[in-house]
């Protein structure tokens, strides 16, 4: 995990960052809801944003579009000084953005929503530009006459995509992309839509409020807590940490800890006094390690990822098969980007056990 | 029946007028978001310029042509110079009409205090008419009809086979989206106000040259039926008001011919009234 | 100047005065934007000359309306008061409906160009066009209404009853119920989730405005003795909205210079402008529009607050609670002197005693059991069955276009306890909560309170029933201090029966215990300073109390607009507890609060729950969930998932995976 929050994402060059944010500190008037935010996204990379309810995430993302402005704080995308920028030049720096909500012109037809989308490309472009678009995401070729208002939540957010697209731009900012989807819909437009876009050398910054489901499709992982940045790292290593979990659940280090609980804090249930929860876990872990997955365990994780002690639950990470291909997927994919992504999956299947270990307390 | 018919003709040309007017005020909310009730005291400022035009030697025409022209910049700089301002500091819908009702007072009895109180009417000539089985319509104002026909041809064009229009439509639908594509909205919105205060400056001569002899007050009642026909289609919708001015302006002149004349803008009050009433979003109320 | 000239602008000013005082009482006072306010005025008028006319025949029957009747002298001014508050009942209809603001403007505004118009064409009710005259001036049978001591005493009659409107105005907006009209301008929906009936006050004001409209509609026919829809054109109504913007909206001295410096000031004015053949004749008016259209525009950007701002009501905040009595000595004479209301409450309290042993649901919690609550016996709140069920879900649904935000929820609140609600975003706690709330309707399923079904009541209804709820954004009343803000939340207790309060108390700490406010109504407002004092005062001292506990007391007399976000959460909780609730529902109360403020609100919550009150909690810091909340129900996808304490909850799958996975 990276020393200090905000650090960068693995492997960054400092001149090769797409999209670089430093000490963005925003809000609403009144009080700054973000402060001293940085965060960089490197080409080809998708980085997520993670953290509970309220902890500024759609904020940074508003902020770095100049939806609203920042109070302090700097955005340059591939290297050009765009700070307090309107959202029109960001849109013209290369920087699409898909709102949370409101996220396409619901009165106008899939093809206009697209042409919008398109508005700054030359007019004999379009056409060609949302044929191209068409063959990103199928689906939106069958319904370009209708009217986006119509749209079901996972279309709409499909055309919302696909809108930004148009622009070919360099990075995409995704704001909740799965809000409001029922969770297979979500699932399935983390993993097959928003990591296409970052095919073809473009990179993606999506806010999350599935963290885990983000997780397995990111390359680095902010996490956000109470406007700040709580810490930053690889899924993999976000996954392994109790600290991760406590960011959404809140308080469960100390007790996973084995501390006793502050002044003033309710008596714990029998439950929660079981000494050491973490430790234990561990210690089964260590047991469980490597079982499954022996001779390929090295060549899964990427190196400093220290995921030793993580252990491979055989119902999730049951099939050989799926090592095998997350391998071959690491040699063939080496030599783009930073080649992170398949290990990212199988750390999500090891982060997943530790977590479920963590919490159910060897019910399971 | 040949009641009927003359009354259709008068409907006809009523709506032809309240229909360039109506698509224009409605354009305007829509993309702007501001419920101009100046729009009124501009349109007969367009149609007091036309008559200065005239007087002065002029064809009425040409007048036309400059009252279009400057009712189109005249429109962009009350925008510049008064509504977006206020705007800009978040003045609410109430305080933007109360300020819209100021500018109409300016404007309507700037025009009074330059023009006088009298009626006055163009120097031109009506040309022959067309007669069809007591259905009788003047050159004059089959030409009004022709040219709110390309009015409708054109903003249906502009608005859905245009980039401009389409990007007008953006706004209108989502301000900050547009934005995030790259549109320059502000760009969009003065343009928005160039186009419609043209259709406000057409409508006001065209209205003018309907009626006949007019006064700076002439267009208040007017401005009702435009509001009416707005409502009735859904504020903001451009077909709303086609459809809105199509019924307003033959539900007034043909009832005028069947109750007395003097209660032909009770039906449009009332359909006003029970649109704001049961669906303020009006008829079309979901569709751009 | 003639002495003629100068009656002639006296009454002028007085008509204009009142008539700006009832739309400054409207639009400033109660927020309600009525641009048809001159046909309260043209109704006046019409009626005043109708009853004041002799019947047609009798007038040489060159004129047609309707009829006259010929009535004395102060009938048809009374009629005209009575027709102007009458013809405003139907207009709350458009007022009343949640329309766009500037749509609701349209609809009056045109509502008034037609009525106009209708007046005009339709000659057989008043005479179209033309409209009334010879309507016959005041007791002029008696005397002659063309004598200078005629005109001075109509003059001074005209200025003595725009001194009694003003006076009226005046009492409504200093009391109780005036502060609740300003709290529903400033934001009404947080107004009808303290209990406030919107539609009852809108329409009072409707009709107070538009009786004070119509009378001054009255006084000008008798003086002019004619009356036509030239009169009152619609742009009338806009130089009225020029008046009360630029003296100042929401100050009735603002109203009153507004109406002596526009609409009069301009007619004296002009006067001056020396006539010249050379001008054309409709110059001179034609300018004075202009320049109204101006003074508008520039006044709202300019001054938009008019040249005498509203003023800020700055009131004493009681000092320590056992002194309390020492602050308003007079005051419980006052109440217990207070008429026929003094009557009621004797026969109240005497029943009340009974139905609280009764009926343990309805213990009110007081402010000051609050400032008790660590030295009372634990044991008081227990005794009455800690484990009632107080409000309760059953298959509670909500949906949006489709889309189930809440999809049959159930489940059940305890008495005494601090239930928090938990889940990720868009898992529907804050719909559940405003269904609960009653803010918003619920598509299907019951939401039961005290063992009584509410589902179909109105948010305002299960307010006074003590069910009430905060609000997510901040919803303080911005032009409110802070101790308006705590007292706007005081319910008015129709009758003033006060409870008796609990054992132990005496003194100060007895007449606090008092709840409600009578003046908290038209006719208490109206009843007077006197009527009301007692309850303010005892509504001052528990305010009082909360303002020390939440360490607020230094700004009881700031505006709730400029504290910061935390001290403006302060201010939401404080009102809410201000409404004596049983049940207290908080959507995100530490949102935005310093974590040492946050422990402070708990901690009071805490005991609050000691003594009885219940409170439903969303709130996404789920330390504080961990500290205060017992049980804690989880949601998500508009579901509940478990139910448990926090820890237990931690501890399982669902949540957490609904957490991580969403």
């Amino acid at each position: 995990m990276s020393a200090e929050p905000g650090a960068g994402g693995p492997g960054a060059g400092a001149s090769g960052a797409v999209l670089r944010a430093s000490g963005v500190t925003a809000g609403y008037g009144g009080d700054p809801v973000i402060r001293d935010i940085s965060v960089q996204v490197e080409p080809g990379q998708v980085v997520s944003l993670v953290g509970a309810n309220g902890s500024g995430k759609s904020t940074l993302l508003k902020s770095l579009v100049g939806v609203i402005r920042m109070s302090a704080g700097t955005v340059t995308v591939g290297g050009r000084d765009l700070t307090g920028r309107p959202p029109e030049d960001m849109a013209r720096a290369g920087v699409g953005y898909v709102p949370q909500v409101d996220d396409v012109f619901a009165p106008l037809t899939v093809r206009e929503n697209l042409e919008m989308g398109g508005y700054l490309l030359r007019p004999g472009q379009v056409r060609a530009r949302i044929d191209e678009v068409v063959t990103v995401f199928p689906r939106l070729g069958s319904m370009l006459g209708r009217q986006a208002g119509k749209l079901s939540g996972g279309e709409r957010k499909m055309l919302a995509m696909g809108r930004v697209l148009m622009l070919s731009p360099s990075v995409f900012l995704l704001d909740e992309p799965t809000a409001n989807l029922a969770p297979a819909i979500a699932r399935s437009l983390l993993q097959d839509q928003v990591r296409r876009l970052a095919t073809g050398g473009a990179s993606v910054l999506v806010v999350e409020q599935r963290a885990r489901a983000v997780l397995a499709i990111s390359d680095h992982t902010y996490v956000l807590a109470g406007g700040e940045v709580r810490m930053s790292g690889s899924p993999a290593e976000l996954s392994a940490s109790p600290a991760f979990v406590e960011s959404f659940l809140g308080g469960t280090v100390t007790r996973l800890a084995g501390r006793t609980p502050a002044d003033g804090v309710r008596e714990p249930s029998a439950r929660d006094k079981e000494p050491s929860r973490h430790g234990q876990v561990r210690a089964e872990l260590a047991n469980v390690s490597g079982s499954l997955c022996t001779g390929t365990t090295q060549s899964m994780w990427p190196p400093g990822v220290r995921i030793v002690k993580a252990s491979f639950q055989r119902d999730t990470c049951s099939a050989p098969s799926a090592v095998r291909r997350a391998t071959s997927a690491t040699r063939s994919s080496r030599p783009k980007g930073n080649g992170y992504g398949p290990y990212v999956r199988n750390a999500l299947l090891v982060g997943r056990s530790v977590i479920m270990k963590a919490f159910r307390g060897y019910n399971a | 029946m040949t009641i009927f018919l003359a009354s259709v003709g008068f409907g006809l040309v009523t709506a032809s007028v309240l229909a360039i007017a109506a698509v224009g005020f409605t354009l305007q909310f829509g993309v702007t978001d501001v419920l101009n009730l100046a729009y009124g005291a501009v349109m007969i400022g367009a149609a007091f310029l036309a008559y200065v035009l005239n007087q002065a030697g002029l064809n009425v025409w040409l007048g036309l042509v400059v009252a279009v022209a400057a009712c189109s910049i005249g429109s962009v700089l009350l925008n510049a110079g008064v509504y977006a301002p206020f705007q800009r500091r978040g003045a609410s819908p109430i305080t933007m009409v109360i300020v819209s009702l100021g500018m109409t007072l300016i404007i309507e009895f700037g025009v009074q205090a330059l023009a006088g109180g009298t009626s006055v009417s163009y120097t031109m000539s009506q040309g022959p008419s067309v007669t069809a089985d007591g259905l009788v319509l003047s050159a004059v104002q089959l030409v009004v009809i022709g040219l709110s026909l390309l009015v409708m041809a054109g903003t249906h064009v502009l608005l859905r086979y245009t980039k401009l229009g389409k990007a007008m439509r953006a706004t209108a639908a989502n301000k900050t989206l547009a934005r995030n594509c790259g549109i320059r909205t502000a760009r969009v919105i003065t343009i928005t106000w160039a186009v419609t205060g043209a259709l406000c400056g057409l409508a006001g001569v065209v209205f003018a040259m309907d009626a006949g002899s007019f006064d700076a007050t002439a267009t208040d009642l007017f401005l009702i039926l435009i509001l009416a026909a707005t409502f009735l289609g859904g504020p903001g919708q451009a077909y709303g008001a086609m459809l809105g001015a199509v019924v307003i302006g033959l539900a007034t002149e043909v009832s005028a011919a069947y109750i007395t004349p003097s209660y032909k803008y009770v039906i449009a009050f009332a359909a006003l009234l029970v649109m704001l009433g049961v669906r303020p979003t009006g008829l079309l109320g979901e569709r751009a | 100047m003639s002495s003629y000239y100068l009656v002639n602008l006296l009454i002028y000013a007085a008509v204009d005065a009142m008539a700006c005082l009832g739309l400054s009482q409207q639009f400033g006072v109660a927020g309600v934007t009525n641009f048809g306010f001159i046909i309260f005025q043209a109704a006046g008028g019409y009626v005043a000359a109708i009853l004041a006319l002799p019947s047609p025949s009798a007038n040489g029957g060159f004129q047609s309306y309707i009829g006259g009747l010929g009535l004395p002298f102060p009938l048809p001014w009374i009629g005209a008061a009575v027709a102007g508050g009458v013809i405003a009942l139907p207009f709350a209809f458009l007022v009343g409906r949640r329309l766009r603001g500037d749509f609701a403007a349209v609809g009056l505004l045109v509502t008034a160009v037609l009525l106009n118009l209708l007046a005009q064409n339709y000659r057989p009710l008043l005479n179209g066009d033309a409209g009334l005259s010879l309507i016959p001036a005041p007791l002029a049978g008696e005397f002659d209404p063309q004598s200078s001591g005629y005109q001075w005493i109509f003059t001074a009659g005209a200025i003595v009853v725009c001194a009694g409107v003003y006076w009226v105005v005046r009492r409504i907006t200093a009391s109780p119920y005036g502060r609740s009209l300003r709290a529903m301008r400033d934001n009404d929906a947080v107004a009808d989730s303290l209990g406030k009936n919107l539609l009852s006050m809108r329409t009072a004001m409707l009709v107070t405005g538009g009786a004070i409209a119509g009378l001054s509609g009255g006084i000008l026919v008798s003086y002019i003795t004619t009356w036509s829809p030239a009169a009152w054109g619609y742009a009338e109504t806009v130089v009225l909205f020029a008046a009360v913007i630029i003296g100042g909206a929401g100050n009735h001295l603002g109203a009153v210079l507004g109406a002596i410096l526009v609409p009069v000031g301009f007619e004296e004015v002009t006067r001056y402008i020396p006539s010249s053949n050379n001008l054309p004749p409709n110059l001179i008016p034609s300018l004075e529009w202009v320049a109204i259209g101006l003074l508008i525009v520039i006044f709202l950007w300019v001054r938009p607050q008019g040249i005498l701002p509203e003023r800020k009501r700055v009131l004493p905040v009681a000092g320590r609670l056992g002194g309390g009595g020492g602050t308003d000595p007079g005051a419980p004479d006052a109440v217990a002197q207070a008429g026929p209301g003094a009557a009621v409450s004797e026969a109240g309290a005497s029943a009340l005693p009974s139905a609280v042993a009764s009926a343990p649901d309805s213990a009110p919690v007081s402010g000051l059991a609050l400032a008790s609550v660590s030295v009372r016996p634990a044991g008081s709140g227990q005794a009455d069955g800690f484990g009632d069920v107080v409000l309760q879900a059953i298959g509670v649904t909500r949906e949006f276009g489709g889309v189930r935000a809440v999809a049959g929820v159930s489940f059940a609140v305890r008495r005494g306890t601090i239930t928090g609600l938990i889940g990720p975003n868009g898992a529907g706690k804050s719909t559940l909560l405003a269904m609960l709330a009653g803010t918003l309707p619920a598509s299907s399923g019951e939401v039961r309170y005290l063992g009584q079904d509410v589902t179909g009541l109105p948010a305002f209804r299960r307010a006074r029933l003590g069910l009430v709820r905060t609000f997510q954004l901040a919803s303080e009343f911005k032009r409110l201090t802070v101790l308006e803000n705590l007292l706007s939340a005081v319910p008015y207790r129709p009758g003033g029966r006060p409870p008796v309060p609990p054992e132990g108390l005496s003194g100060g700490k007895a007449r606090a215990y008092r709840t409600g406010n009578r003046g908290d109504s038209l006719r208490g407002a109206l009843a007077g300073p006197r009527y009301w004092r007692g309850d303010e005062t005892a509504a001052i001292e528990r305010a009082s109390v909360l303002l020390e506990q939440f360490g607020l007391t230094g700004h009881a007399n700031s505006y709730a607009g400029d504290l910061s976000g935390g001290q403006r959460r302060l201010v939401e909780i404080m009102r809410a507890l201000m409404t004596e609730p049983k049940v207290l529902l908080l959507d995100e109360p530490m949102a935005g609060v310093h974590p040492h403020l946050a422990r402070r609100i708990g901690n009071e919550l805490t005991a609050l729950a000691a003594g009885g009150l219940t409170v439903l909690m969303v709130e996404h810091e789920l330390a504080i969930m961990d500290e205060f909340c017992d049980p804690v129900i989880a949601m998500a996808e508009g579901a509940v998932l478990a139910e448990g304490t926090m820890a237990e909850l931690r501890g399982r799958t669902e949540v957490v995976e609904a957490y991580l996975v969403g």
